[in-house]
């Protein structure tokens, strides 16, 4: 358990490090899962147009330039 | 920023807390339960931005021999990302319509998916995904 955790702390820092605002989301999606029933139709549409953003943004990534 | 990381660092915990409580309630039909689809979701979701990271790296050349990315590479994270996501919604979409029909080749299915991606991103090794289901 001890190593989930570091390695929970270790994400987050590497994730930070890039910019990238993904605990938020993080956060929405166990809070969303964890409620009772599991996420509302609005729910998961909010939570499924932030994974198609980041989905969008990875095939849209380029190298930076040289 | 640190309580973000506090909330992050408390996920795995507070996730075997949930399948503890469904295990007690659980009436044995799926050995998936919503909680093991959450973490394999949160696992993917953070790989996610790591690859994004790696792609943009600097092409690796002689110039740039390390902190680098390969295009190759690249494109085989562009190119499993869409397959690992396809598997991870279709986990999703079954067990909430079929709670109780065993969900575990499709759970397998989206963890195999998942650690094709994670296979590619250097910085993604130490992203605990969960192990295939039995």
């Amino acid at each position: 358990m001890l190593a989930a955790i570091l390695a929970g702390i270790k994400i987050a820092s590497q994730v930070a490090a890039l910019g990238i605002q993904v605990a938020p989301y993080l956060v929405k999606l166990y809070d969303y899962y964890s409620q009772p029933g599991g996420p509302t139709d609005a729910q998961l549409a909010e939570l499924t147009a932030m994974e198609d953003e980041m989905d969008a943004r990875l095939q849209a990534a380029q190298p930076a330039d040289q | 920023m640190r309580s973000r990381f506090a909330v992050i660092a408390l996920l795995p915990l507070l996730g075997g807390c949930q399948t503890a409580f469904q295990v007690a309630t659980y009436n044995g039909a799926n050995p998936i339960t919503p909680a093991m689809v959450t973490n394999v979701r949160l696992a993917y979701d953070a790989i996610e931005p790591l690859a994004i990271a790696y792609i943009q790296l600097p092409l690796c050349s002689a110039k740039h021999p390390v902190a680098c990315s390969q295009a190759s590479v690249s494109g085989q994270i562009k190119a499993a990302n869409p397959v690992a996501r396809a598997a991870l919604r279709r986990l999703d979409t079954f067990v909430r319509t079929n709670p109780t029909v065993n969900a575990v080749s499709l759970f397998n299915e989206a963890v195999a998916d998942i650690n094709i991606v994670k296979a590619y991103v250097p910085a993604a090794a130490s992203v605990p995904v969960p192990a295939p289901a039995v």
